[in-house]
């Protein structure tokens, strides 16, 4: 399981990804994400849509509604155009970081041993 | 057991989620579907609909995580929404959904309203008025423009007492020429002497009171100028400058400036140039005046040019704005002391040289302790106390307040349990409470002002002041007012709020109560609300008696039914003879004699060092006046020595003089009839000791003092009448008036109310107290009566159980009274000593006063008793009334 640091912080890619792909609505992006992560990541309704639509808020994300025979309306959230330009955003740092930290960690062998 | 019904759970859960007001109705969809999508996937994997919906529940988490989830979020959705209008809406929805319940609660509990709102109302109406006068007090001269720039000069004259007081407020007449080359940081100076003519017109003759002025008044004292030139206005002799008011009872609309007036002073009739009109200066000033007379327009000013050793005039500078005050106050002292050695009379008496002070202009009115002030200052202890009665009546308002919100938590603990369990927060709740309290302290405030605004006319004749309508709804006024009403909401709200707000739920709705602690303030508030209102009342019982001895006191001489007439027309002089022939055959009149000064309140005062036997150079400062031949008789004066003045020792009036026990004392003599004395340089010799009398206020001791015959030198006509029908003896004494100086109003005083006028401001003090103090032990009173209703109330089953029991109506009414008694006794231990010590400070002031009695604090804790004993009992009896039967079936 992920800590909950670390979900906060990962919660924007994730969605942004996710969207990426099509629209979707909130209990199917939970879904997709605990399938993806393996269970590793658990969103809650509390996290997720509040989330949601604070994106939204940004305007990295829209909304509609669609009628569902015999249910209440569902609310679909496709990504904007700023929503793609964030993704590619997030994409970089997230690439960067790893990098970084990939170096650090598969070169600490040969830190320790040009220390020796 | 009802079988699992998904919908109605589904419901449920919404309809609890719908409190929360950042979950709009479209959210409350979307999440709606989630629960069914997730149902839904869980009854796939096999649960059955019910588990899999307490899952679902669960795995959402608690409603207090997602509503704070979603309340981060909310006002950002808001703004990208442009929904702000929803919002203000929704607030002012709430708003009006707490003032209804308010107005319902209100209602609901008519008495316990009335009884709250009329207290605070009262409080805030008396706390408004105290506030307008108190704020007028402070506001003195500080109208004119950089007030904290302007000075006056005032002298203290070591070992020259008058009224036990060295200290004063006259300068003589090259001092501010002085000033102004001499001191640096001085940068104007000018000065100021009262004056009173008679301004004669087309229309008639007026006398009026004005002030003699230097040509620099203006640049000290900024006025608006109506008409003509403030810099040269007072330059130069016979000019005179009008106020606004003055120039308007004497021109009507036409503008004076450049007409001549004719102008009645010191014996000569001047012909004076209008030069200025200028507003009326504020009622707010030191001094007041209609009109100003350029200051070289005085002879005496003229001839006063190198005296430093007379001083009768006031002098006021402006400093400049980085003068240091101290040095400026140090550098005119060392003035004072380089300008005064070289006289002669100060080379003898060194020790006797002035020392020159500076003061503030603006603290003249609260803070001067000068003699010969240009008119009566206030004082800041009136004000102080006046300030803190204020604070005291209200604070007994809210404590009102508190004491029955309090009370009347167990009927309200039902109310504020059901809103606990349906999700109010302790926040909300402290919020409703003193929105509550915001209401009703609002109500207060309205009637409070409609109260002010009714008892503005008897609160003016309280304090001596005039204060309108105008006043009462000035900018400051009604932010003090606001203020006021705003920490009036929050003291009396805040403990019912934070107390009510914290129950349990369980034990709100249970009907459990914590009596105790609550009780126990409760007694302490009463406690402290009958302990001020018995201060008060003692205050004003001490004050009162104090009062009415020294205005009834027997202070050997009769005052009754003499009038004194004033005769201001100085060249009358010669004439006094015949006015008194006339006036002594008026019918009704008894007797006649002229007086220099009032018989109840000689002031000139002179050092006697010569006379027969004063071989150690003692001083005598004794008192005197001059006096007519009658003087003594009239009075009713005993001589116990010698005899009065007569008509037919004609050397009575070169040489003749009486003296009072005190003097005879003072001098030493065995015997005094004989004793010869130099006063004024006549060889003058005693002729009679006249009896102690009180010729001052009972304030002062009884001093030594000389009587002197001189019938001309009269500013008054003494006349005694023999009848209660005064208005054809007065007719009378007009006329006379009117033939000798016709310019000149009919002017007069009873003597015994010129006696009573000296205790003026120990009346009115009184008058104040006395009307706090009822109005603190009413709304005290009040307090008392709605709670002690409450409270009967309240133990009503209680007291029907032990009815049916067998206790009489007697022992409910102790049951029920005994417990407020005892606090009123707790009161009363607590205010008595308190009491005591400040009117025994209060009384150190008078050198003859009453004795303070214990029974006097006794007194105002028997009536704190009775009235409390009456409120309480009303209730008691009331309950004690009621059949056992009724009031167990009832219940």
């Amino acid at each position: 399981m992920f800590s909950r640091s670390l979900v906060a912080a990962t919660i924007k890619p994730l969605m942004l990804a996710i969207l990426s792909d099509g629209e979707a609505y909130g209990y199917q992006i939970i879904q997709r994400v605990q399938r993806i992560s393996r269970g590793q990541i658990e969103l809650t309704t509390g996290t997720l849509y509040p989330h949601l639509h604070r994106m939204e808020a940004d305007g990295l994300v829209e909304s509609s509604w669609k009628e569902v025979p015999d249910a209440p309306r569902r609310k679909y959230y496709e990504l904007t155009r700023a929503g793609r330009h964030a993704l590619e955003a997030e994409k970089q740092q997230w690439l960067d970081a790893n990098a970084i930290l990939s170096s650090l960690w598969g070169g600490s062998a040969s830190l320790e041993g040009s220390r020796a | 057991m009802s079988a699992f019904n998904f919908d109605v759970a589904l419901a449920t859960w919404r309809h609890v989620m719908k409190n929360e007001r950042a979950l709009t109705p479209e959210d409350l969809d979307e999440l709606e579907q989630h629960v069914r999508d997730q149902t839904a996937w869980l009854m796939a994997e096999g649960l059955t609909e019910e588990a899999a919906f307490r899952r679902t529940m669960q795995e959402m988490g608690d409603q207090g995580s997602i509503q704070a989830a979603y309340r981060d979020v909310f006002w950002k959705k808001m703004k990208h929404r442009k929904t702000f209008a929803d919002e203000v809406s929704w607030r002012w929805s709430l708003m009006m959904h707490h003032a209804t319940l308010t107005l319902r609660t209100l209602a609901r509990s008519k008495v316990y309203s009335g009884v709250t709102i009329a207290g605070l109302a009262v409080g805030l109406a008396a706390f408004m008025l105290i506030g307008l006068f108190i704020r007028h007090e402070l506001s003195y001269d500080r109208h004119f423009a950089d007030p904290d720039r302007l000075y006056r000069v005032i002298k203290q004259d070591p070992g020259s007492f008058h009224l036990g007081n060295d200290r004063f407020a006259y300068t003589p007449v090259p001092l501010p020429d002085a000033l102004e080359a001499e001191i640096p940081g001085v940068e104007v100076a000018t000065q100021i002497s009262p004056v009173s003519g008679l301004l004669k017109v087309e229309a008639g003759a007026f006398m009026e009171d004005g002030l003699l002025a230097r040509a620099s008044f203006f640049d000290v004292f900024s006025f608006d100028v109506l008409s003509g030139d403030a810099a040269t206005a007072l330059a130069g002799p016979d000019r005179m400058v009008l106020t606004e008011s003055l120039a308007r009872s004497l021109f009507h609309d036409e503008d004076p400036v450049g007409e001549r007036i004719t102008y009645l002073w010191n014996e000569r009739e001047r012909d004076m140039e209008i030069t200025a009109v200028v507003a009326d200066p504020p009622s707010n000033t030191h001094f007041s005046f209609g009109y100003l007379v350029s200051m070289e327009s005085d002879r005496w000013w003229q001839r006063g040019q190198e005296q430093w050793d007379n001083s009768d005039r006031y002098t006021y500078f402006k400093a400049e704005e980085t003068a240091d005050p101290a040095v400026l106050a140090s550098s005119i002292e060392a003035l004072g002391v380089a300008k005064l050695s070289p006289l002669s009379w100060y080379q003898e008496n060194p020790e006797r040289i002035s020392r020159y002070d500076i003061q503030p202009v603006v603290s003249i009115h609260q803070h001067s302790d000068v003699n010969f002030e240009i008119q009566p200052t206030g004082d800041y202890r009136t004000t102080l106390t006046l300030g803190l009665v204020a604070i005291f009546i209200l604070l007994i308002a809210c404590i009102n307040y508190m004491n029955l919100a309090t009370a009347r938590s167990a009927t309200r603990a039902r109310e504020i349990g059901i809103r606990q369990v349906s999700g109010a927060r302790q926040g909300q709740l402290i919020q409703q409470f003193l929105g509550e309290s915001l209401v009703i302290s609002g109500f207060a405030a309205v009637v409070a002002v409609i109260l002010a605004m009714g008892f503005l006319p008897a609160f003016n004749s309280l304090v001596g002041r005039s204060f309108s309508l105008y006043h009462v709804l000035s900018p400051g006024t009604v932010w003090t007012m606001a203020a006021a009403m705003f920490i009036v909401a929050l003291v009396s709200g805040s403990y019912p709020a934070f107390a009510l707000s914290r129950l349990r739920p369980a034990h709100a709705l249970g009907g459990h109560r914590q009596q105790r602690t609550r009780s126990r303030l409760r007694s302490m508030l009463v406690v402290s609300q009958y302990a001020v209102g018995i201060v008060l009342m003692t205050v004003t019982i001490v004050v009162n008696r104090q009062v009415g001895y020294m205005t009834t006191a027997d202070t050997g001489l009769s005052r009754e039914q003499v009038l004194a007439v004033s005769i201001q027309d100085e060249a009358l002089e010669e004439q006094i003879d015949s006015i008194l022939d006339q006036m002594r055959g008026l019918p009704n009149v008894t007797n006649v004699a002229s007086s220099w000064t009032m018989p109840t309140d000689i002031r000139p005062k002179s050092s006697v060092t010569r006379f027969e036997g004063n071989e150690e150079e003692t001083r005598i400062q004794a008192y005197n006046t001059a006096v007519g031949y009658d003087w003594i008789d009239m009075l009713d004066l005993t001589m116990v020595e010698g005899r009065a003045f007569s008509v037919d020792k004609p050397g009575d009036e070169y040489s003749g003089l009486i003296i009072n026990e005190r003097f005879k004392e003072a001098a030493g003599w065995e015997q005094a009839v004989g004793k010869t004395m130099d006063f004024g340089g006549r060889g003058d010799h005693v002729v009679g000791v006249v009896k102690d009398f009180h010729f001052q206020s009972l304030k002062r001791e009884i001093e030594p003092l000389v009587l002197y015959l001189a019938p001309k030198q009269a500013s008054f006509v003494l006349v005694k009448f023999a009848t209660d029908e005064v208005s054809g003896t007065m007719a009378g004494l007009a006329a006379v008036m009117k033939e000798f100086s016709p310019d000149f109003p009919f002017e007069y005083r009873f003597l015994d109310e010129a006696y009573a006028s000296m205790y003026r401001t120990e009346v009115r003090f009184g008058r104040i107290f006395e009307g706090f103090a009822v109005l603190a032990i009413l709304i005290a009173c009040l307090g008392l009566f709605a709670l002690s209703a409450f409270m009967a109330d309240q133990r009503r089953n209680e007291l029907g159980v032990r009815k049916a029991l067998g206790a009489t109506q007697f022992d409910i009414i102790r049951e029920l009274s005994g417990d407020f008694l005892r606090l009123i006794l707790v009161a009363i231990a607590i205010a008595s000593p308190v009491a005591w010590v400040l009117m025994d400070r209060w009384l150190e002031d008078f050198a003859y006063r009453v004795h303070l009695d214990w029974f006097v604090p006794a007194a105002a804790a028997f009536i704190a008793l009775g009235v409390g004993l009456i409120t309480v009992a009303w209730q008691s009896v009331k309950a004690s009334r009621v059949p056992p039967a009724e009031v167990l079936r009832q219940s």
